[in-house]
């Protein structure tokens, strides 16, 4: 069974290096896909209770794991005595309730991130700087964005990334340096970031010119921080001060080994192995396109973990597999002694005096 | 029943006598209304999504434990004199009593209060002001009720600036956000939400016994649906898989279907249906899950972690072998802990020199008044500095 694991690896590496010349994935094609990987993870896997029915007919019916599984249980397809290459942490607040994506082989990852990367960004704007303000590998190794903006950098701008933040956050003299840089050389440049780490820029008050087709790509919500970014303010004022790069935004999660991306107010785009659908959680059925759902993803390239990921994030999907992100869904109201953070700091739109 | 208070307490002032007498009148007004055809139940279960039947049960329960020797209890048990500082309370929204005790206390503290209601929570503590101002008029020149979120930023500006002391419920986020916002000379009190589990194990129990635990268990998460403190979001069973086999059955098949005649619930907000939704995803990767009308047990035989219910009277059942497990589940959450148990003094797994969750009898979330339901450490002195 392992070596079936590896075998299918390799091949879905290789289809989803050929995406670039082939970029749509037939139906039957990609539910091909899902159904060997998710039978092979129900039995790798001890977790996996829910079994794969089987007839199975739609996306629907595949079992899927949460993000907050990845928190609770090891949530991996191969045995934990083999070695482990990656282990990717999800944001949280203690170390012991930190979500843990383990991977034995980094090679899907790298190219279904790459893949994803050429097929929805690069393919529509071609910049040849790119400045990061995302935390370097070597300072965040369990981040699964570092590493993969690690893997961008060094394959897609071998001699042309500045990465202007450091274990200490932002350094205001090298994004002053990287800026000043793109600006003398004048050609295109794609500014990545996360949301946190942009809404630093906008606090150094720094303005530049970014020569034309420049990209200004940022990710992530503000977790922890809430009430006090908020991402498209931060967008305009950042296309504004740059000399008006095309903005975008990049979805990923450490739960996913492939991306989202989209430019401006377009709805997301997936790469063509991976699709979404989105559940109503009253009656836990598919939403119709249109309207919204808790966001579920069916990733291929997460074949070491669980191809079908339930997310908490609120979502509109369309019948060509884009969405849109409508926001992430609330806990239910904590227990005891609670008066939510939102209800705290949100005012009625009619605010008035009692 | 005593009418006076303990002896070792100071004597009682005449106005404080006054003070109780007034409150209590005004609390039996209030009782009357909750027991009448008086729309106040329906506005309450309408605002707070809770049953009104199990909301009626449950505030008449609350009613009849408020007695006057705990009132004057309170009034001793603050060392500080009566003055009129002004306080702040941020009310929590998960329950309509917790508001109104921290009127009371407001009340009792003398002091020159602004409470300011959670959306979820506003209708008992108004009608209990009500009652009260008509009682002592003048008491509208010391206590404000405001709905917070109704409130502009520069109101809530005003308020928090002339506070002496910010008293909050609420989440980190919550309380972290107030500390920033509060003027530097505010003490801030902060009051953070609370999880209870319940502890049992069937060998210790005769068939008898462990039904009427059971049942109330079930009682215990039905009342106030998991919300409060005290109402029990995990039941740890000490013992084998047959063990915890045959509680589950008990569960399932008669003691949660049995309460939804007696507590019904009420409607689920759309958060507590999303997060259900989840849970039961996340819950079928860590073991079972066994959903009946209007209820859920969760069951894991091998858990890490100590995660709280999503509400919805969702129950998870727990196993584990030696008490050490316990210990290290109980440790898991950083949420404080009280722990529910038939018989506690039978209970010392965990280490003594670290935290002690505190604990309380299985069955009997209603007793006692003004800690039962909130983190415990609700006290007089809060509010008279």
């Amino acid at each position: 069974m392992e070596r079936e694991l590896d075998n299918l690896l390799d091949e879905l590496c290789q289809e989803i290096r050929e995406s670039g010349s082939a970029p749509v994935w037939p139906d039957d094609r990609f539910f091909s896909w899902a159904d060997r990987i998710s039978r092979l993870q129900a039995h790798l896997d001890p977790l996996r209770r829910e079994p794969v029915p089987a007839d199975l007919v739609s996306l629907e019916q595949l079992p899927c794991v949460t993000t907050d599984a990845f928190r609770y249980a090891r949530i991996a397809t191969f045995p934990a005595s083999k070695a482990v290459a990656a282990r990717f942490l999800t944001s949280g607040t203690t170390a012991l309730h930190r979500g843990a994506h383990l991977l034995y082989r980094t090679d899907i990852y790298d190219c279904a991130a790459l893949a994803a990367f050429k097929l929805l960004v690069l393919s529509r704007r071609q910049p040849a700087r790119l400045i990061s303000l995302v935390p370097p590998h070597q300072a965040a190794p369990e981040s699964s964005l570092s590493y993969m903006v690690d893997r961008f950098a060094r394959i897609c701008f071998p001699r042309s990334t500045d990465c202007v933040i450091d274990h200490d956050g932002l350094r205001v003299d090298w994004l002053a340096s990287a800026l000043t840089k793109a600006e003398k050389e004048g050609v295109p440049a794609l500014v990545f970031s996360t949301t946190l780490a942009a809404q630093a820029m906008v606090d150094t008050g720094m303005t530049a010119q970014l020569p034309p087709g420049s990209l200004l790509m940022t990710t992530g919500g503000a977790k922890g921080h809430r009430g006090s970014v908020n991402p498209d303010e931060v967008d305009r004022i950042l296309q504004e001060r740059l000399g008006g790069p095309q903005t975008g935004s990049e979805y990923g999660m450490t739960e996913l080994l492939s991306q989202a991306y989209r430019f401006g107010g377009e709805p997301y785009q997936l790469p063509p192995w991976c699709r979404v659908l989105a559940f109503d959680p009253t009656s836990g059925r598919p939403s119709p396109h249109g309207k919204p759902g808790l966001l579920r993803f069916i990733d291929l390239a997460n074949i070491q973990s669980a191809i079908a990921i339930q997310t908490a994030d609120l979502g509109n999907t369309a019948s060509d597999q884009s969405f849109f992100l409508v926001g992430r869904m609330a806990g239910a109201q904590a227990r005891g002694c609670s008066l939510t953070y939102e209800e705290l700091v949100k005012q009625t739109d009619d605010s008035r005096a009692p | 029943m005593t009418l006076e208070p303990p002896e070792n307490n100071p004597p009682i002032k005449s106005g404080d006598r006054a003070l109780v007498r007034t409150l209590l009148e005004a609390l039996s007004a209030l009782r009357r209304r909750i027991e009448s055809d008086d729309p106040l139940v329906l506005d309450l279960a309408c605002e707070s999504f809770l049953h009104p039947v199990s909301l009626r049960l449950s505030l008449c329960d609350w009613l009849e434990t408020i007695k006057k020797e705990q009132l004057y209890s309170l009034l001793a048990t603050a060392r500080a004199p009566r003055r009129p500082l002004p306080v702040l309370t941020l009310a929590p929204g998960n329950l309509p009593i917790l508001a109104s005790e921290c009127l009371i206390l407001g009340l009792l503290a003398g002091v020159r209060h602004t409470l300011a209601l959670s959306t979820r929570a506003t209708g008992l503590a108004k009608a209990l002001e009500k009652e009260l101002v008509a009682r002592i008029p003048s008491l509208s020149d010391r206590l404000e009720l405001v709905v917070w979120r109704h409130l502009t930023n520069d109101q809530r500006h005003r308020i928090l600036s002339r506070s002496a002391r910010v008293v909050v419920y609420g989440t980190a986020d919550t309380v972290d956000w107030i500390a920033r916002q509060a003027p530097p000379h505010a003490v801030l009190v902060p009051h953070g939400p609370g999880l209870a589990v319940a502890y049992l194990d069937p060998a210790l129990l005769t068939p008898d016994e462990l039904s009427v635990a059971l049942a109330g268990l079930a009682r215990d998460v039905a009342l106030y649906d998991q919300r409060g403190c005290r109402s029990p979001h995990i039941l740890f069973l000490q013992g084998s898989d047959q063990q915890l086999d045959q509680v589950r059955d008990l569960l399932v098949s008669v003691h949660l279907p049995a309460i939804q005649s007696a507590l019904p619930r009420g409607p689920s907000y759309v958060e507590e249906t999303s997060a259900m939704f989840l849970d039961r995803l996340t819950s079928r990767s860590l073991g079972e899950v066994y959903c009946g009308d209007r209820f859920c047990l969760t069951v894991e035989r091998s858990a890490r972690i100590a995660r709280p219910s999503p509400l919805g009277r969702t129950l998870r059942l727990i196993g584990f072998r030696h008490p050490s497990e316990l210990a290290g589940l109980l440790q898991s959450t950083t949420i404080p802990v009280t722990l529910i148990g038939t018989f506690p003094e039978a209970f010392s797994p965990l280490d003594p020199g670290g935290p002690q969750p505190e604990i309380s009898l299985l069955g009997q979330l209603g007793m006692p008044v003004f800690n039962r339901l909130h983190d415990g450490r609700h006290r007089l002195d809060e509010y008279r500095g």
